[in-house]
């Protein structure tokens, strides 16, 4: 479906000088630095999957993606989407793709939504009763109804944030670009968001890539993950290897009847101790089952439950290049 | 080509429903830029009342001239609307929107605005030329006639051209719009009253450097009957529908060149 190979995108940013001479000075001498907003990313993304696209910001998600849509034309690299570059047959590219950016909306801002629908359904040339078939089932899962009569502007940014995803997806594109899609959102109104993408995803095999900053997103949604920083690529895999990999081990709280004494365990190391609760971190590739029947060997257990590495956390430690050196090498 | 055309006037549609979406503000705008616009008529007027004639043009001469530019000005406004402020568009990403769309970019751009309550300088060059055809009354054929309306075709469609370029400037630096600013009203300014009236090399710029003496002045030369003060020969004036055409399309041309340099924003 989508083919990257050695991507790169550099901007050249120029010191601009304000006012209409400076317009004019700004031609003459042109004072630029160069920033290298993708630099050598390459992946491929079978049909039908969902992959979570994460970097901190400027990592060069949006650009990535605006590549991948034909907004930007990349400095170097190639890019296949369903055999096409994006940029060079932008027309028949972009009829196949549905893609919502954030914060800024697709509709017309000043009119009802349902105008906004009604208009692209003729852009698009999608067939009168399929476009009625797709208008009752977006209505189903996103209730779109209290406010297909509205104005845009009017709309809070969760019914503007559904009813875009509505307007991506009226002409049936094989492909969906979310780009921070619960951004802004109460907790709701993401659930009922991540549910939507997952109902398209899932029912009619649509390809779907989202960037975030919600992590609850990527832990509802993406089977596989991919991290870019700095423009290049930190990781492509499941969201369960980022975790194994990169999480510091789980964390096993045990209950005990009574206080217990320094607890020397193989495989396992005591984080915390309050009373007769204890923490205990185990190695990254450690067993569980290997250290609890240590633990009732001595003393009597009231309760066991294991805590998984937050994502989240997983991904600061990312972030924060604590990692990628040992990735790197 | 039908299909088209249905989509042009469903999305200009569209725009002229966003619109009036403020009713109030339209009709502000309108009425002032009516305001704005026959003032600048009267001011005129008077001043030529005063003088009788500038430079061997009579009143009713220049008049004509005047409304010819106001309404190809106008319609080339109403059209090409959304490069005017194109620069907004690149200030605020929204081109990427154009580019998400499976339509031509040039089609999108042609509907992406139609600025109704700029309608005032549209009703100032008929008004102006009805005056005109009063005073003249021009004993034309329909081949006249035709040279007029490809008179002020052709400055539209140059005007356009000019709206195009100054959008185009806005991929590389969004100041320029103020630039190009002096060459769209400017231009518009300076093809109201006859040549001869500016200094030789503001008259070269417009003749040779940016045509626009030929899609305006020259035609008016020759439906006014009147020789060329500055001795180039009389087939200029029949100039006008290829400037104009191959203005248009130089500007396109760039404006494509202009595209592939985007780079939308942060986000």
């Amino acid at each position: 479906m989508i083919s990257v190979v050695a991507l790169k995108k550099e901007f050249r940013v120029y010191r601009h000088h304000r006012g209409a001479l400076g317009a004019v000075r700004n031609l003459v001498t042109r004072e630029a630095h160069v920033v290298h907003a993708v630099d050598g990313v390459s992946f491929r993304i079978a049909p039908g999957e969902l992959v979570g696209y994460l970097g901190p910001n400027g990592a060069g998600k949006s650009t990535t993606l605006k590549i991948l849509t034909g907004i930007l034309v990349p400095t170097d690299g190639e890019v296949r989407v369903a055999g096409r570059v994006p940029w060079l047959q932008r027309t028949e590219h972009v009829r196949g793709l549905g893609a919502v950016f954030g914060q800024r909306t697709g509709l017309w801002w000043d009119l009802p939504v349902i105008e906004s629908l009604d208009l692209l359904r003729h852009i698009y040339r999608v067939p009168a009763d399929r476009y009625r078939q797709n208008l009752r089932l977006f209505d189903a899962l996103l209730d779109l109804g209290p406010f297909l009569d509205t104005p845009v502007r009017s709309l809070s940014l969760g019914q503007r944030m559904r009813a875009d995803l509505a307007a991506a997806l009226l002409h049936d594109p094989m492909l969906l670009f979310l780009d921070e899609p619960t951004i802004g959102l109460d907790v709701v109104a993401k659930e009922r968001i991540r549910g939507f993408i997952r109902a398209i995803n899932r029912e009619r095999g649509t390809t779907v890539i989202l960037t975030t900053h919600d992590l609850g997103d990527v832990e509802k949604l993406c089977e596989r993950v991919i991290m870019i920083d700095h423009g290049r690529l930190v990781f492509d895999g499941a969201l369960e290897t980022l975790r194994q990999r990169f999480g510091e081990g789980r964390v096993l709280v045990v209950d005990f009847e009574t206080p217990p004494g320094p607890l020397s365990l193989p495989g396992a190391e005591t984080i915390r101790q309050e009373a007769n609760r204890v923490w205990l971190r185990v190695a990254a590739h450690g067993s569980v089952a290997g250290i609890v029947p240590l633990l009732f060997r001595d003393q009597r257990v009231l309760d066991l439950s294991v805590q998984e590495p937050e994502i989240e956390e997983v991904v600061r430690r990312i972030y924060e290049g604590h990692l990628l050196a040992d990735e790197a090498g | 080509m039908r299909e088209g055309l249905r989509l042009y006037f469903r999305m200009i549609g569209m725009q002229v429903r966003s619109e009036m979406q403020y009713r109030a503000s339209f009709v502000a705008e309108l009425v002032g830029n009516l305001l704005v616009t026959g003032l600048d008529f009267v001011m005129v007027a008077v001043l030529l009342m005063r003088f009788q004639a500038i430079g061997g043009w009579t009143l009713a001469e220049v008049v004509f001239l005047y409304g010819s530019s106001a309404v190809s000005f106008s319609l080339a406004e109403l059209f090409v609307g959304t490069f005017d402020n194109f620069e907004q568009w690149v200030v605020r990403g929204d081109f990427d929107r154009v580019l998400l769309r499976p339509l031509p970019v040039i089609f999108q751009m042609l509907t992406g605005a139609f600025p109704l309550r700029r309608f005032g300088r549209l009703a100032q060059g008929t008004i102006a030329l009805g005056v005109a055809f009063v005073l003249l009354k021009p004993v034309w054929n329909v081949g006249h006639w035709l040279f007029w309306g490809v008179m002020l075709a052709g400055g539209a469609l140059f005007f356009m051209a000019i709206f195009v370029l100054g959008a185009t400037l806005s991929f590389w630096s969004p100041q320029m719009h103020e630039v190009a600013n002096i060459f769209t009203y400017g231009g518009q300014f300076m093809t109201s009253y006859p040549m001869h009236i500016y200094e030789a090399w503001l008259r070269s710029i417009f003749t040779f450097v940016i045509p626009l003496a030929f899609v305006n002045y020259y035609p008016a030369l020759f439906l006014l009957g009147k020789p060329d003060p500055f001795g180039l020969p009389g087939w200029v004036s029949f100039l006008a529908p290829l400037i104009a055409v191959a203005a248009f399309r130089g500007a396109i041309a760039i404006w494509r060149v202009g595209v592939r340099h985007y780079q939308s924003t942060g986000s």
